[in-house]
């Protein structure tokens, strides 16, 4: 396991170089597997378990957009491209910022922790949700 | 295992919280690049019902969970409590990773806010394993 920088809840998990874009890794911070996902326009810090079945999502799911809900019959919309990671297994999608299922009654949700670039390097926050303003 | 039900006193009211099922070992080999092998990752069930008079969210509650070696981690909650409606039961896993060899003997959970409650678990009950299709752990691309 490599020992991550770190103070209080706050982790360096590398340098900024290491995630290019569309790149995926899993890194351990403390005893958390965490996915860190550059999207190419944003970096995304989760859990590494699906809410559904537990399965590990980030390895060998797919970071895309999804189908939008349309209210016009046979007309589909596209978006959320880069901000959407569909689990391998059962295809359930999440919201890489809220972590919220989308279009589902499903009510599991995708861990989320806040990620940002400090002084090019990576910083994840166990303590703060993703999409939340850093403190 | 035996459902347990607790009560989280909440800013909003009391929240019932029910163990569903048994504890789960999940085994997940090969699935980190720095593969980290001393580590367990273990899941139980709960089930939520927001128990006050009007709807509620408890988006910050969190949970710890005590080793039977008497370590203390903490442990995610994979459910949405941003919308919760009263009588309407909500359910997720928590999930927490040990040192291998070591069980649960205690879970926490609390919200800011509001107040904390307590699970006991039996450490000398096995957990259920719960495996998956070796294409979804291999990390061999093309299994």
């Amino acid at each position: 396991m490599t020992d991550r920088p770190a103070t209080g809840s706050r982790h360096v998990v590398g340098a900024v170089d290491d995630f290019p874009a569309g790149s995926r890794r899993v890194v351990k911070i403390g005893k958390r597997a965490i996915g860190i996902i550059n999207s190419g326009d944003d970096f995304y810090a989760v859990l590494d378990v699906c809410p559904h079945e537990l399965v590990a999502i980030c390895e060998h799911g797919a970071v895309s957009g999804t189908s939008l809900p349309s209210s016009a019959a046979g007309e589909i919309e596209y978006g959320l491209e880069g901000r959407v990671l569909r689990c391998p297994w059962h295809g359930y999608e999440f919201d890489l910022r809220s972590g919220d299922a989308l279009f589902t009654s499903f009510r599991g949700r995708l861990r989320t922790f806040a990620i940002w670039v400090e002084d090019g390097r990576l910083v994840v926050d166990l303590d703060a949700r993703g999409g939340a303003d850093r403190q | 295992m035996t459902s347990t039900t607790v009560i989280l006193e909440t800013g909003n009211g009391p929240m019932q919280i029910t163990t569903v099922g048994d504890l789960q070992r999940v085994q997940r080999p090969g699935h980190l690049d720095d593969g980290d092998e001393r580590l367990a990752l273990f899941a139980i069930r709960l089930r939520l019902v927001h128990g006050g008079k009007g709807p509620a969210r408890m988006p910050e509650a969190s949970a710890q969970v005590t080793a039977d070696s008497g370590a203390c981690v903490d442990a995610d909650l994979l459910v949405q409590l941003d919308d919760l409606v009263p009588g309407d039961p909500v359910e997720g896993w928590l999930v927490f990773e040990l040192e291998q060899g070591h069980r649960p003997s205690q879970i926490r959970i609390s919200e800011p806010g509001g107040g904390a409650c307590r699970f006991d678990l039996d450490p000398a009950v096995r957990a259920e394993i719960r495996s998956f299709p070796s294409w979804l752990t291999s990390t061999d691309a093309s299994a």
